[in-house]
């Protein structure tokens, strides 16, 4: 099963991360690539450099930024090929844990998703 | 207990769990041929309870446990020579087996790489061990990749052993400048084993795209135990993006394509998403050595839609940087074809002339200069160059790419 997590970040304390954490995050990548979990990775650029746009009513409005309120949005993702839930939201938690150890005062949360492979799986 | 087919699940634990395991029995035993067979029997028992009694939840505990119950078994059994080699703070069965509860697994696996390529070793010697001791493939599997006999691998695996038997390598930890030089050679090795597998061409044998594959695997696995050394993950990055274009390097006949000519869309994206990261972080550890160059122009390429559309300027200041890192010429012509595409080939070409006295005999050189002069309408020169290419290449399809590029050349005005 594919899974995708997905970070969002809540709190950042410092403007750029510490050197230390891409040593951890990367030593976990490495990991799951010499185990041959981990399928795909994709970081995203700060909301500014896109926008969103809303359907409230029946008026659809496009905001540019800057955002007012920007918590929570999705930082980054990977896509891992792993037996079930529980392997996943294991790597979940390590890498939060590397938040923790590495990056003091950060928070967030990482949410995981299985990838709908097959059309309509939804739906059974 | 899970109902997947045990052999395979042993394979796969093998596969992920065997350096590690290794690692951890060589840190205990200082000692790699008592180290193996310990590892093997642990394979062996795996091999004939898991198919009887179902696959373990957790096949490396599994393994590790079990090699651990043998070992200390012959501790017990009062064997001098493991008692010799053991950690001084093993000097009881249970001090001994206090050290397999201890977690050091990064320190473990890179005392294996580091073994491996111990200066003792000829190069060819430390592919093959890496490939034996932390891919952990069986010496069938080594010799299909090299297309050389199982007994020819054995013989040279044996007397490797022997060799580090005599350096009692297995007790020694290099630190200082010298871990930074088996470091490098760790990576030399990785990056050689790439190379045995990309630069075959295609269709040869089945397992030379495997090579590559395990170049990638072992590469992740120094990244994630050495996770602080940026060239690490410049190499891991490096071999990402080279294994994404694998499928588009050859043509259904199994003639090379040209990084030019091929067709992107069969480029691994997921591949190039997986080395992008692995170089983001080599870069935000201040790499800047010669793998984290090399990575940093495949990523170049790798973004690029079209060639035309390829920051061509940048990849010029890239190899420039890496000549500087490796003080090598031939880096210095690939940075003339860079600049030749970023200013125009009259430029490339005065950068060519300027290193060809430090290349003689590379048929590179005037298979270079022949595009570089046929792009600026001077065909007759370019075609004596495709000419010369052709008669100093060795590969026998490369010089008939250029025998048939030189008579293109002359015949179209």
């Amino acid at each position: 099963m594919k899974f995708m997590l997905m970070v969002h970040e809540v709190t950042r304390p410092t403007a750029e991360p510490p050197a230390d954490l891409f040593a951890a995050i990367g030593a976990l990548g490495a990991k799951e690539t010499a185990n041959g979990t981990l399928v795909e990775v994709g970081g995203l650029l700060p909301i500014e450099a896109g926008a969103v746009v809303r359907l409230d009513g029946n008026a659809i409005t496009t905001v540019d930024g800057p955002f007012v309120e920007t918590k929570e949005l999705v930082g980054g993702f990977s896509v891992y090929e792993l037996p079930d839930v529980k392997a996943a939201t294991e790597k979940a938690e390590a890498f939060l844990a590397s938040h923790r150890e590495t990056w003091p005062g950060w928070e967030g949360w990482v949410e995981v998703r299985v990838l709908m492979e097959q059309p309509g799986a939804a739906s059974q | 207990m899970t109902s997947i087919d045990p052999v395979a699940a042993v394979e796969r634990a093998w596969r992920q769990e065997s350096s590690r395991l290794l690692g951890a029995l060589l840190r205990i035993t200082r000692d790699l041929a008592r180290a193996e067979d310990l590892a093997q029997e642990a394979l062996a028992a795996a091999l004939a309870q898991w198919p009887a009694d179902g696959v373990p939840d957790n096949p490396g505990a599994w393994l590790m446990t079990t090699a651990k119950r043998r070992a200390t078994d012959q501790l017990r059994a009062g064997e001098r020579q493991l008692r010799a080699y053991a950690t001084l703070a093993a000097e009881v069965a249970e001090a001994y087996e206090e050290e397999f509860t201890v977690d050091h697994v990064d320190d473990d696996v890179l005392r294996l790489m580091f073994i491996c390529c111990h200066p003792s070793l000829s190069t060819d010697t430390r592919t093959v061990l890496t490939l034996r001791l932390v891919a952990g493939l069986s010496t069938r599997e080594i010799a299909r990749a090299y297309l050389t006999s199982e007994a020819t691998v054995a013989t040279r695996i044996s007397r490797a052993k022997r060799t580090l038997q005599t350096e009692r390598a297995g007790l020694q930890e290099p630190s200082g400048p010298e871990r930074a030089e088996r470091l490098t050679s760790v990576m030399a090795v990785i990056y050689l084993l790439f190379n045995e597998g990309y630069a075959a061409s295609a269709g040869v044998d089945w397992m030379r795209p495997a090579l590559c594959a395990e170049a990638v695997r072992v590469a992740a696995l120094l990244a994630s135990v050495a996770s602080r050394e940026p060239e690490a993950h410049g190499l891991l990055a490096l071999l990402e993006l080279q294994s994404s274009r694998l499928a588009a390097r050859a043509d259904a006949a199994g003639d090379p394509v040209l990084l030019t000519d091929q067709d992107r869309g069969t480029w691994d994206r997921a591949a190039i998403s997986r080395g992008n990261a692995a170089l983001e972080v080599a870069v935000r550890l201040g790499g800047d050595g010669p793998y984290v160059l090399q990575a940093a122009i495949a990523a170049e390429h790798a973004r690029a839609p079209d060639v035309e559309r390829t920051d061509w300027a940048r990849i010029a200041t890239l190899y420039r940087e890496l000549a500087i890192a490796t003080g090598s010429v031939v880096v210095e012509l690939n940075r003339a074809v860079a600049l030749a595409m970023a200013h125009g080939p009259a430029v490339g070409l005065s950068l060519v002339d300027e290193v060809a006295p430090a290349l003689p005999g590379y048929h590179l050189v005037p298979a270079v200069r022949g595009d570089l002069l046929a792009r600026l309408g001077r065909g007759d020169e370019a075609a004596a160059e495709f000419d010369r290419a052709a008669s100093l290449a060795t590969n026998e399809r490369e010089r008939a790419l250029l025998r048939a590029r030189a008579t293109r050349t002359r015949t179209q005005p």
